[in-house]
């Protein structure tokens, strides 16, 4: 695909236009808010040319004394220990990044750590929308809207965990009005629980419904609903932040606001919620001092109350037309509130209590860490500039240690601090000018086959080894290596043959070495060789990440891009895509060589620069010791791939019989001789080599934008999506690519993850998303394979 | 209809009259909408994010240097509301909505629509950014590179390096079907 056909992808499939009337409603909003844009130019006449260097003087001193004093209050006020006086807070429900040690945490129900954010470790909870729960390091609900049957009726469906989310259990439903209905949730102990579905935003007409459980989510009942409880007050354009009950029958629901509503001139309602009688009824909590009228949006975080006593906090912020933020604490669980400055608007979206008293806060803006001993009455600056980038949450453990989730659409680097806040340090490495943050490695959520052999055995990403056919998978990898990050190359020879290379970053680099492993005996020893040095160009960046588990036999099946082949026992090359931002794109390099099997290793190229504007496609494979390819973008011109004759150590240019234009991957031998490389173009195109490499033909597949995946000579596989027709075709050959007869898959979704090995001209698996199948037709018919994901050992 | 100069209007826009500062905006309008889309892929989403740039825009109105070009400075406030609405526990609550939709049947042309979606999903802010701003809006090189506060040889760079980055997710999702 070349720039062109992506600028006529966006032109096609992306809406062109603003909705009817959307510059209309800005105009009126604008009209409606009586902006003052700020003067930017302050200047202060002296009248006198001769006072002026008086006036300097004075201010230097002032200065000097404001630096000094201000120095020496943040140096004692850093040193003095934290008094922590207030009992801790309710374990009710929390969401998003939540540490519940100093160990454990999650994000969300999907991922979780055990080792204080340093790895994460991806989890499977039951698929869809809805609201989550994360009770403490081993207990979470969740609750997915589904649909029953097809245009049946829709449920709230509630799963818990008690294992750290390795398994979950389905406990109960209850009826509701739309699949995509916001849910948030609630238990305060093992019995009792809440559970509040909201209409998608903008959905009017529909209803807000609060259930209540007593029996830990097997039964639900519908508690009370908007319309004359109280739950209707607050505008169909806000949703709940958080629903926090103490008891069975005092509970807070406060609301926010999404951004953009604030011009809509409408009275949204109360910030916050109160009912006593366990959800049926609900009150406006008196807030005082909150903005009011006009056009004034607030939104309130989660109330937090300690186990006894009756203290609590509330952070409440209201924007337009000017940014507000306030910590209410109340001594009566929240009968009455006490308003309590934040100090700094920023603060709102990451502050984090401790205890009632306790709490740090910290501004985006500023890059300042705050800290209050006493609700929030007062502020003290902790430190600043001390964290290596925008915060998306802050969560203090306790009054010395904090974790902050950098989290942003690159990546999620988790930095923590142990003395209170004054310094922090980053869990993950981080890239050497502090601006990017590294990718950990994770581990796969679910088997996907990568090399399947006789007698059942089968490899999946991640080392997941199967004896049985895909029933049960055994992680046989070896140990991660320190500071483990994104960027790992696998290799299955065989049932019993593996070689697993894993990426170490270090402080000051995201990816610093790598470290090959290699087994003998199905994962069960794991031999270590020494660490390649990788030296990248400053400032180093992130290591690029999809380096995918690929075997000889997988083309293009989880990845184009692969980085470790092996052509014997003992003649291995592993190449290392990285990228920095001084670099050129698509550059791929070192490649190193071992010729022991992998104990040691030798660095045989730098590798292949591209240049301002095109390079190479980042995929390596080898026919024999010495003939090996490595992909290439078109880049508008010719088909061209790179070869070396020479085992790696030189790589030379040579044009394709392909379609001008093709970017191509590395071909895929089945033997010294015989290889495949599919173009995936719209007509199928694959060209075929049958003297190692020398020459190529082309063979025309009935598969658009084939993938092709041939275990031999003769027997091969094609699946593709096909725009034109809007379905996805997948067809067999038994006579190396002459005929082909269509095959089915398993059910999936039009925008499925689909993946398949076989074992023989017979037997085969297939992943779809996170699910099983396996076939033993060659495709015709598949079976559904229940898994079980278990440790070595 | 009074007809007023864009110097009439932005000193009017600088004493606070809104209806000027509307007007200010108009021929940007789409293209920021077209912005903000691309960054979030929700219509609603997107105009809330203008609406919230549009407010922003006219507070700091005072920092549009004399003789520069608005555009390229309001879109830059739009791409950076862009960045904040995503952080939000609201974005992160409708995200959800987006990946429930992929289980329904879906035409071939929203299938289409959804990977390339899904594809520029993947990709950090400043990557989509980039890419948003030459190939779904076709601006030219230069006006890319003064959204984004970059040289227009830098400005090239970083898009070769995101379609370098977007292509193989696009690639290897038809190659996965």
């Amino acid at each position: 695909m070349d720039d062109r056909q992506l600028f006529a992808q966006f032109q096609t499939h992306f809406p062109a236009r603003p909705r009817d009337g959307a510059y209309e409603r800005l105009r009126d909003s604008l009209t409606r808010a009586g902006v003052r844009p700020r003067r930017t130019v302050f200047r202060v006449e002296l009248p006198e040319p001769s006072l002026r260097l008086l006036a300097t003087v004075v201010a230097v001193i002032l200065i000097a004394l404001v630096v000094t004093s201000a120095f020496i209050s943040l140096f004692v006020f850093a040193h003095r220990a934290v008094q922590v006086h207030s009992p801790k807070f309710t374990s009710s429900c929390t969401q998003g990044f939540q540490m519940t040690d100093l160990n454990t945490g999650w994000s969300g129900a999907s991922t979780r750590t055990t080792d204080g954010g340093k790895t994460w470790r991806t989890l499977s909870p039951p698929r869809g929308l809805g609201g989550e729960c994360i009770i403490d390091g081993q207990r979470a609900y969740v609750a997915r809207g589904t649909m029953v049957a097809s245009s049946g009726p829709v449920e709230a469906i509630v799963y818990a965990t008690d294992d750290g989310g390795a398994t979950w259990k389905e406990l109960g439903s209850a009826p509701i009005d739309n699949a995509k209905s916001l849910i948030t949730l609630e238990f305060i102990d093992r019995a009792n629980g809440w559970m509040l579905v909201e209409p998608p935003r903008l959905a009017q007409g529909l209803t807000r419904i609060l259930y209540s459980t007593p029996d830990g989510g097997a039964s639900w009942t519908r508690v009370s609903a908007s319309g004359s409880s109280g739950l209707e007050q607050t505008s169909h354009q806000c949703g709940a932040s958080g629903l926090s009950f103490i008891n069975p029958t005092t509970g807070w629901i406060t609301w926010e606001c999404a951004q953009g509503y604030a011009n809509t001139g409408v009275d949204l309602g109360p910030t916050a919620v109160v009912t006593t009688d366990g959800g049926r009824h609900w009150m406006p909590a008196i807030l005082p001092e909150i903005p009011r009228g006009g056009t004034t949006t607030c939104m309130a975080g989660r109330p937090r109350f300690a186990h006894q006593g009756g203290a609590g906090v509330l952070p409440v912020y209201c924007s337009d037309p000017k940014p507000w933020a306030a910590v209410y604490r109340t001594a009566d669980a929240g009968k009455t509130w006490t308003y309590g400055s934040l100090r700094d608007p920023a603060f709102y979206r990451q502050v984090s209590f401790v205890d009632p008293r306790a709490g740090y806060a910290y501004s985006n803006d500023s890059k300042k860490l705050y800290r209050t001993l006493d609700s929030g009455r007062t502020w003290s600056l902790v430190a600043q500039d001390v964290l290596g980038g925008a915060v998306d949450q802050l969560d203090f453990v306790d009054a010395q240690h904090g974790f902050a989730d950098l989290r942003d659409m690159s990546g999620q680097a988790i930095w923590t601090t142990s003395n209170g806040g004054r310094t922090w340090r980053s869990e993950s490495p981080q890239a050497g000018d502090g601006g990017s943050s590294c990718q950990p490695y994770s581990k796969p959520a679910s088997p996907v086959p990568i090399a399947a052999f006789a007698g059942a055995v089968a490899w999946a990403q991640g080392a997941l080894r199967t004896t049985d056919g895909g029933r049960h998978w055994t992680e046989t990898g070896p140990p991660s290596v320190a500071n483990r990050v994104a960027g790992t190359a696998e290799f299955y020879f065989d049932a019993d043959v593996a070689w697993v290379a894993e990426t170490a970053g270090s402080p000051t680099s995201c990816a610093d070495s790598v470290i090959v492993f290699s087994t003998a005996d199905g994962g069960r020893s794991w031999s270590q060789a020494a660490a390649l040095k990788l030296a990248l160009a400053k400032p180093e960046q992130i290591f690029d990440s999809t380096t995918a588990a690929a075997s000889r036999q997988q083309p293009n099946g989880i990845s184009s891009e692969t980085f470790m082949d092996f052509t014997d026992l003992t003649h291995g090359w592993l190449m290392v895509a990285a990228r920095a931002p001084t670099e050129p794109p698509t550059s791929v390099g070192p490649i190193y060589r071992t010729t022991d099997g992998g104990r040691t290793w030798s660095r045989v190229s730098d590798g292949i620069r591209g240049d301002a504007n095109c390079g190479p496609w980042p995929s390596m494979r080898f026919a024999t010791s010495n003939a090996g390819w490595i992909g290439d973008q078109a880049c508008g011109g010719p088909a061209t791939i790179y070869v070396t004759h020479d085992a790696g150590a030189t790589w030379a240019s040579e044009h394709l019989p392909a379609p001008f234009g093709s970017s191509v991957s590395a071909p895929v031998f089945v033997d010294d001789h015989y290889g495949f490389l599919p173009i995936g173009d719209d007509k199928g195109t694959t060209l075929i080599s049958t003297d190692g490499g020398a020459t190529w033909s082309t063979l025309q597949i009935p598969v658009p934008n084939a993938s092709v995946y041939f275990i031999d000579r003769a027997h091969g596989w094609a699946v593709g999506r096909d725009f034109s027709q809007g379905r996805i075709a997948f067809e067999a050959t038994a006579d190396g690519g002459r005929t082909w007869n269509v095959r089915e898959l398993p059910p999936f979704g039009f925008t499925s993850t689909i993946s398949f090995v076989f074992a023989d001209p017979g037997n085969g698996l297939a992943s779809i998303d996170d699910k099983l199948y396996r076939t033993n037709d060659g495709g015709r018919t598949w079976i559904p394979v229940p898994y079980q994901i278990s440790p070595a050992g | 209809m009074v007809d007023r100069s864009g110097a009439d209007l932005i000193r009017a826009a600088k004493l606070g009259d809104g209806a000027a500062f509307a007007e200010l905006l108009r021929p940007d309008y789409p293209l920021a909408f077209k912005v903000a889309y691309g960054l979030l892929q929700d219509y609603d989403a997107a105009e809330d994010a203008v609406q919230d740039a549009s407010l922003k825009a006219w507070r700091r109105l005072g920092n549009l240097r004399e003789g520069t070009s608005m555009r390229p400075w309001f879109l830059a406030i739009v791409a950076n509301q862009c960045r904040e609405t995503r952080r939000s526990r609201w974005w992160s609550v409708l995200r959800g909505v987006d990946r429930l939709d992929t289980t329904a049947e879906i035409p071939v042309d929203v299938a289409a629509s959804f990977d390339l979606r899904h594809a520029l999903a993947q990709l950090n802010h400043d990557d989509r950014l980039v890419i948003v701003l030459r190939f779904y809006l076709d601006l030219p090189v230069d006006e890319v590179a003064a959204t984004l506060g970059i040289t227009p040889q830098a400005a090239k760079s970083r898009l070769h390096r995101a379609v370098g980055r977007l292509r193989p997710i696009v690639v290897s999702q038809e190659a996965l079907v």
